[in-house]
């Protein structure tokens, strides 16, 4: 349901009929403005608890540590999980195969995975914070510290003391 | 494109990805960069605490080295047993724990050998006195020597132990109550316990009117039940439990809590040490898989980070050789 402003009074309302949701404005880092539904709003513990306090929702959310790009796909996310019913077996096993798509995109372009973890780590977004972190995790497992660094373009910043430590923590492990 | 800088997660993102990747991982990426390393130094000391953490051990008699997996940090490691001072060849490892290996040389000479460092600590024989040397060595292991110093010998009839500084091994005397076989021993909260192959425990405590070890016993044996037992200390030390397997396939709550081997069932308990002689049938191990050495050492070990397939199963040493 997310949109760039232009078309975002149509769906509001196409919203509002359909839900009786009230619509929220999510303002990226860049000013841009994404209006979302409540219910898909609320996939963020962080927004869903400035809307129960009675918070700006006619104002609006600006967002200054999430940039466009990052906030539009982190609302894909919100959306699917925030509008869609998961009752039935078929409708969660949509929604599992969209994670895994989801995540499976992020993957490929880990500058990316990072930013959408950063985002859901401040907005508060339990499962898609889960999705990405495991993905991290999955790339860790298995791999020596130097394969790790690669996999995540990490320089290389250790001293000796470090290295030292790091020796001994191995030979105890 | 930005560039990536996983190097600036928060902790609590690095925290949660450490604990998915499992626990090895966490020590892992705190070699990563400097930041990971700080974030993690809490989380990472308290996995170094972690008794039991298990690698895998190959002796390689051609090159008298021993070949070790621990850690992921380096692929594999071969330690070379130290040969100057013209010590004799290791041709066997006969036990492990806490740790440290038991090795057996050419001359039926026997040392404590910690395997990731390769220091090695000469233990007297069984039949004669060491030396001064010996002596000096398990001075300044102190007290946890105590703990560390552990041997079966005499196929499963007779038992030495060897205090801190002492020169030589001490022969414990049987009561005449327990049976002379036993086919595990443990070491658990400051005691040693030995059961028999009819589920039978005795606790062997530090005696202060004798050098030796005091028995006790815990359980009474039950030979129309139990065909074999093993002890194994919790993950952690917490508990002590007993895998044992049970013949008998009529009984009905064995078909349900058992765990199904062949044509074999094996139970697990645990020790209840408020109620003396209880043991509590364990009928989920949870995230934790025992490694189940058959007239060896048996070890729990955490089957967090990915390896849930493996939780709350049983693993036995080799194939199972019948004590009839």
């Amino acid at each position: 349901m997310a949109t760039g402003s232009g078309a975002a009074a149509a769906a509001a309302d196409a919203e509002e009929k359909e839900s009786g949701s009230r619509m929220i404005t999510l303002t990226s880092n860049e000013g841009k403005a994404f209006v979302v539904t409540e219910a898909s709003a609320r996939q963020s513990a962080t927004i869903r608890s400035m809307v129960d306090d009675g918070g700006c929702v006619d104002k609006g959310f600006p967002l200054p540590n999430v940039d466009s790009k990052t906030l539009a796909r982190v609302i894909q996310y919100c959306d699917e999980h925030g509008n869609k019913e998961a009752h039935t077996v078929d409708e969660r096993a949509a929604l599992a195969k969209f994670d895994k798509d989801f995540i499976a995109e992020l993957d490929a372009d880990k500058a990316f995975l990072y930013d959408v973890t950063m985002a859901a780590n401040y907005l508060h977004i339990q499962g898609l914070f889960a999705l990405t972190t495991q993905c991290i995790a999955d790339t860790i497992k298995g791999k020596t510290p130097e394969e790790i660094r690669t996999a995540f373009g990490i320089e290389y910043d250790l001293t000796a003391q470090d290295e030292e430590e790091i020796k001994e923590e191995d030979t105890h492990a | 494109m930005a560039p990536v800088c996983f190097s600036d997660l928060p902790p609590e993102a690095l925290d949660d990805i450490a604990r998915r990747a499992g626990p090895l991982d966490n020590v892992v990426c705190s070699a990563v960069c400097r930041p990971w390393r700080r974030a993690l130094k809490t989380t990472r000391l308290r996995t170094l605490e972690q008794p039991s953490r298990p690698y895998s051990v190959r002796l390689d008699q051609w090159s008298n080295g021993i070949e070790l997996c621990p850690l992921r940090l380096t692929r594999e490691r071969i330690v070379r047993i130290p040969s100057d001072g013209g010590a004799a060849p290791v041709t066997r490892i006969i036990g492990s724990s806490h740790g440290w290996l038991v090795t057996v040389d050419e001359e039926c000479g026997l040392s404590l050998l910690e395997a990731v460092t390769g220091r090695a600590f000469p233990l007297p024989p069984i039949t004669s006195s060491g030396s001064k040397k010996v002596a000096s060595d398990l001075d300044q292991m102190g007290e946890s020597m105590f703990q560390k110093a552990e041997l079966i010998h005499g196929g499963g009839n007779g038992l030495s132990f060897l205090r801190p500084g002492a020169k030589s091994w001490t022969a414990l005397r049987f009561p005449k109550w327990m049976q002379r076989k036993y086919v595990d021993v443990v070491y658990h909260k400051g005691a040693f316990y030995t059961a028999s192959r009819e589920a039978a425990v005795t606790a062997w405590a530090p005696d202060a009117s004798s050098s030796g070890l005091h028995a006790t016993r815990v359980t009474e044996p039950r030979p129309e039940k139990c065909t074999w037992a093993a002890l194994v200390e919790s993950l952690g030390g917490g508990d002590l439990l007993m895998v044992s397997s049970v013949g008998a396939m009529d009984d009905e709550d064995h078909a349900r809590h058992g765990y199904l081997r062949g044509s074999r069932r094996y139970e697990v308990s645990r020790y209840e040490e408020r109620e003396e002689g209880r043991w509590l049938p364990v009928e989920d191990l949870g995230e934790v898989a025992i490694l189940v050495g058959i007239g060896g050492r048996s070890l729990c070990v955490s089957t967090r980070g990915g390896r849930d397939a493996l939780r709350n199963h049983l693993y036995f040493a080799r194939p199972f050789v019948s004590f009839e």
